[in-house]
């Protein structure tokens, strides 16, 4: 996996809102292929290892049934 | 099986199939912390909760019936929000599909705006800051990926908050394109993170990396790099993932 300034930055944002109680919000954007997915799984991550709770919702029209493949991980 | 019903005495919309689907993937997800949570609070919900319940057991509760799962979503937020529980992240991935109407219609047959759809509003919520995570939290949205343009509203809220954080002037909104004001209005508070190309030395290692777990079997070198690095928009990592890996043999 790769570690990117941007993956540190995030760890930086989290840490800090943990430490703090803050609330962040961040969007992240860029042109296709710049790896903003990939940095959602970066915070993903980092949250799990910090024993935080996780709620992602995936790309993808959010009226989904129950059966939708986007929620099959 | 609902898509979505209307909440009485409110102009909201409950989203019982999208609410079962979350909890269960949530729940797990999110197994190992939430196996070690019991409910705390009291809720008067559609079904007994028994004591020492655990969270994990009450979003499995909700996954499976969709008739209950908003209620049971309500409940669930509240305990994880409760004080000492710990830190939470949001992340969306697709932020535009939120920030418009949805195809859905009232009863009177008008579009229902997806900020009126529950689980949607809660995300909205605490993108827009009206809502805060009690014990510390980040939200993370990526906008699409794709070639599908953002809404004016949502290229317009994120310019302006690029343009706020670099000190420069702000881009005016146009008047004469339409806008959706509510997405726009909620985006007003998030900080923006751009993502460009990787530098070299990050490119570097993600070839080195690629050549050491031998996807990639030709040299890694500063001119390989800098050539694959350039051809790439200047680190546009999925354009060196395409160029670079189809080196394969």
């Amino acid at each position: 996996m790769l570690v990117r300034a941007e993956t540190i930055e995030i760890a930086e944002i989290m840490k800090t809102a943990q430490d703090k109680k803050d609330t962040t919000v961040t969007i992240i954007d860029g042109e296709r292929g710049t790896g903003k997915s990939m940095m959602l799984l970066q915070a993903m991550t980092t949250a799990f290892l910090n024993n935080w709770i996780v709620l992602n919702v995936p790309e993808g029209r959010f009226h989904h049934t129950k059966d939708s493949k986007h929620f099959t991980n | 099986m609902t898509e979505y019903a209307p909440i009485p005495d409110t102009p909201i919309y409950s989203q019982p199939n999208y609410a079962a689907a979350w909890l269960g993937q949530i729940g797990k997800a999110n197994a190992e912390v939430l196996s070690k949570l019991e409910v705390a609070q009291s809720h008067e919900l559609p079904i007994p909760i028994p004591p020492k319940t655990t969270l994990a057991r009450l979003t499995e509760l909700g996954a499976r019936d969709p008739e209950i799962a908003w209620p049971v979503f309500e409940a669930f937020w509240s305990e994880i929000t409760s004080a000492g529980r710990p830190s939470i992240l949001l992340t969306v991935d697709g932020l535009s599909h939120m920030m418009k109407e949805s195809a859905y219609r009232s009863p009177e047959f008008e579009l229902i705006h997806c900020h009126d759809l529950a689980v949607i509003k809660l995300l909205v919520e605490h993108l827009s800051g009206s809502k805060k995570l009690p014990n510390g939290g980040a939200v993370f949205a990526a906008t699409s990926k794709g070639n599908a343009p953002l809404s004016y509203a949502t290229s317009l809220a994120i310019t302006q908050q690029i343009e706020r954080q670099a000190g420069k002037e702000i881009t005016p909104r146009d008047p004469f394109t339409k806008i959706d004001e509510r997405a726009y209005k909620s985006l007003q508070k998030a900080q923006v993170l751009k993502l460009k190309g990787l530098s070299k030395a990050e490119a570097r290692g993600l070839m080195e990396y690629w050549a050491a777990s031998g996807v990639l079997r030709s040299r890694v070198d500063e001119k390989t790099v800098a050539e694959k690095w350039a051809i790439a928009g200047h680190g546009v990592v999925g354009e060196i993932e395409r160029n670079v890996l189809k080196m394969r043999i």
